[in-house]
Formats: structure tokens, C-alpha cells, sequence
């Protein structure tokens, strides 16, 4: 039964949460393994999880958990590249696609907004919802998202507009 | 363009660049409720891929049971990680090959393959249409059905130090198994019974070798002409460049 719901699962949810971790970190790699581990943590406690309510939301907040603590190993080094010349992502010749510009301009928030920012944007959750996941308030999520969708949009516009920094 | 659409926009299209690997995430969760550690604890980075991927590829069992569709008999827990089940010796159907054959047949229980051996024993056998991978490195399968029975051939590339080959038929009325033909002396074949399927299992004897060539496994059968459709066979293989091959397929006609 157990194994057999949480394969259902694991179908239904395991490429969002990848999604998730990928426009969190940025990094696809990390982002299968984030999730992958986030949906063990389901696994262990299935139970618990599906009586309580969402375990779709449970696991969204594990990834945005884990995510954060993976960036945070990342270490001084890498963000210090990233502040620098932004990684290696920066392919170059003129033509930034969009996407690139999404996921650049997403590493400049700080971590809650751009959390904030990618669930409700990206997956269109409800507040409340998001408030769920992160464990925080719905009006911390109303703050978060709108500073954090403030920045995003400059960004956004920065690199579409500026050739400097669309580069 | 509102902000809000500039970003939905955006973010759903960078959401949508991104493919996750799903057979990736699966066997890394096989490996982390192998492990049972907590899986972003520190332990795990430095024990390196190495423990990691030696845990996946020894617990294809359990990546198995967790790529099931429907889990047989629900095992509480996975199996831990140097188990090596096996079938009851109960189930296990004595191997009672032609006497032309030159393969000595040993139920599994008599000699289980080394520990990191992937067991077939959750009876589940990938391979199913739409989930095939019959090449993988220097192994590549073919499969055919004829009036002997199921065969599968590997063509292998490179010599194997390790296979593992389970060829797996359902249930159809009449269905009995009927002896194998394995291809070496090394290879050791059993079919067990199971409740809705026949499995035919051939094991590389542990510390042989099987050199490089092509290699015809045939699982015979009686029963008559039956549904070979819901067939598939599934192999685990170590080679000598030490690549670690997982390949599966079905008797599907190859269009």
C-alpha cells in the first residue's frame, strides 16, 4: 500500500519538485539529487505525511530546506565567483536566451524571496500555500514576493535592455 | 507586459527548460533508504559516489522494487544493503535441464552470487514496453521467441566478470517450465515459480569469466503456443573496464 502510494507519488510530483530545486539552485545535478532525497524524507514518513493533509506541499518545503542548506555548502568560494562574473552560466556571444536571464537574475535575491518569487510565479501557488511550505506567515510571503518580484522584474529588464549587462 | 506577466512568463519558461533525470532520482532514493542515514547528512559527501554508487548497483533489487508498478508481497523495509535475498528453496523448481545441456544447475539458495550480485528476487523485471534499454556499453541484447522457448541474446564487447540475466513470463494457461539452455559451463541456471510468473534465472558463476562473444540464454517452456507479450528479461553485468551495465527488454517483434 505504502510503496504503492508513494510510487503514485513520486510520478505525479517528482518533476516538479526538480523544477523546484533547479530554479532555486540553479544547478541541475544538485537539483535531481535535492529532490530525490526530499521525496525519501516523504518515503520515511509516509505515514505521518499523507494522514496530515498535503504531502505534495510537505515536500516542496523540504527542497526549499534543503536547497537552501545546499547553497549555503556551496561555500565562500563559489559565491564569491558568482558575485564576481556570476558563475559559468554566463554563455557567451550576444544572445542571451530568456531563460538564462531568469535564472541569473534569480541568484541575486536573497534566498526567501527568490523562494517566495519561484512558487508563486513559477507554480502559481496560492499565498497560503506558500506560506505552508516555507513555515512562515502569509503576510511574510506577501512582503517577500512583493520585494522579491520587484527585483526580479528590474533584473529582468536590466538584462533585456542594458547590452552591458545582457553579455 | 505587467511585471507579473514578465514573470510568470519567465519563471514557467525556466521551469520548463529543465528535464529532471528521473532514473537518477530513483536510484539515488533506492540508495538512501539502502543507507538509512539521513540523506543530506555530511556522511554521505564524504563518503563519495563510491559508497554511493556501489550502494545503488548492489541494491538493484531494490531499485527495482522502488520502480515497480505494484509491489508484490510490500516488504516492510528494503532489504539491507549486503543482503542478498533469495527465494525460499521451496520455490525454487530444481533444475531439471536435458542431459545434453553441459550446465550444471544449482538452486540459488545453494550458492548465492557475491553480495553486491542485484537480485531479481522482488520478481518484478524491468523491460516493459515504453521502459526497454537493451544497450548499454559494450553489452547490447536481442530477444526472440521460437517453438524452444524465449531466447535472449547478449553480445557482449568487452569480457564480464559478473552477469546476472532473469528473463521473466507471466502467467498463461498451461505454462511450465521446461529446462534452459545456458551458453557456458559458468553460467548456472534456475527458474523459479511464482505465484504469476515463471522466472529463469542465469548467474555468472561468482570469480568466472565470461569473454567477450555473443551468448543465446533460452528459457523453454511447455504449454503450447502462448501470449509472449507480457514477457521481459532484465541483466545486470559487470564488465572488465569495470563498467557496471544494467540493460532490460521484452520479446516484443522490434518494429
Amino acid at each position: 500500500m505504502r510503496d504503492q502510494a508513494f510510487h503514485a507519488f513520486f510520478e505525479r510530483h517528482h518533476a516538479a519538485l526538480s523544477g523546484l530545486a533547479f530554479l532555486l539552485t540553479a544547478d541541475k545535478t544538485a537539483a535531481d539529487d535535492l529532490a530525490a532525497d526530499a521525496l525519501t524524507e516523504v518515503w520515511k514518513h509516509w505515514d505521518r505525511v499523507s494522514a496530515a493533509g498535503d504531502p505534495a506541499a510537505y515536500a516542496k518545503g523540504i527542497v526549499a530546506n534543503l536547497a537552501r542548506n545546499w547553497l549555503r555548502r556551496q561555500g565562500r568560494a563559489r559565491r564569491g565567483l558568482a558575485l564576481l562574473g556570476l558563475g559559468g552560466d554566463r554563455a557567451p556571444g550576444p544572445d542571451v536566451p530568456a531563460v538564462l536571464d531568469v535564472r541569473t537574475a534569480l541568484k541575486r535575491l536573497p534566498y526567501r524571496r527568490r523562494a517566495c518569487v519561484v512558487l508563486r510565479y513559477a507554480f502559481d501557488l496560492p499565498e497560503r500555500e506558500v506560506a505552508d511550505i516555507l513555515g512562515i506567515s502569509v503576510g511574510a510571503v506577501k512582503s517577500q514576493t512583493s520585494r522579491g518580484a520587484k527585483q526580479l522584474a528590474d533584473l529582468l529588464r536590466d538584462l533585456k535592455f542594458d547590452p552591458e549587462v545582457a553579455r | 507586459m505587467t511585471d507579473d506577466d514578465l514573470l510568470r512568463d519567465s519563471l514557467h519558461s525556466a521551469l520548463d527548460e529543465h528535464t529532471p533525470d528521473r532514473t537518477a532520482m530513483l536510484n539515488r532514493i533506492a540508495a538512501n533508504r539502502a543507507a538509512g542515514i539521513r540523506p543530506r547528512g555530511r556522511f554521505l559527501r564524504l563518503a563519495g559516489s563510491g559508497l554511493a554508487v556501489l550502494t545503488v548497483l548492489g541494491l538493484g533489487g531494490v531499485a527495482k522494487w522502488a520502480l515497480a508498478d505494484q509491489s508484490p508481497s510490500t516488504p516492510a523495509a528494503p532489504p539491507p544493503a549486503t543482503a542478498s535475498a533469495t527465494p525460499s528453496p521451496s520455490t525454487v523448481a530444481t533444475a531439471t535441464a536435458p542431459t545434453s545441456r553441459s550446465v550444471t544447475s544449482h538452486p540459488r539458495t545453494e550458492a548465492p552470487p557475491a553480495t553486491t550480485a542485484p537480485t531479481p528476487s522482488a520478481g518484478l523485471v524491468r523491460g516493459h514496453p515504453g521502459d526497454t534499454q537493451v544497450d548499454k556499453g559494450s553489452l547490447s541484447s536481442t530477444s526472440a521467441v521460437s517453438a524452444a522457448g524465449s531466447t535472449v541474446t547478449l553480445k557482449a564487447a568487452a569480457d564480464l566478470t559478473e552477469l546476472d540475466l532473469t528473463i521473466r513470463m507471466p502467467d498463461t494457461p498451461g505454462l511450465a517450465p521446461d529446462g534452459f539452455d545456458s551458453p557456458a559451463d559458468t553460467v548456472t541456471a534456475t527458474v523459479t515459480k511464482q505465484s504469476d510468473a515463471l522466472l529463469y534465472h542465469f548467474v555468472l558463476r561468482a570469480g568466472s569469466t565470461l569473454t567477450a562473444g555473443t551468448y543465446t540464454f533460452t528459457a523453454k517452456y511447455t504449454g503450447g503456443a502462448r501470449n509472449t507479450a507480457g514477457d521481459t528479461y532484465e541483466a545486470y553485468a559487470f564488465s572488465v573496464e569495470r563498467k557496471r551495465i544494467h540493460i532490460y527488454g521484452n520479446f516484443l517483434p522490434k518494429e
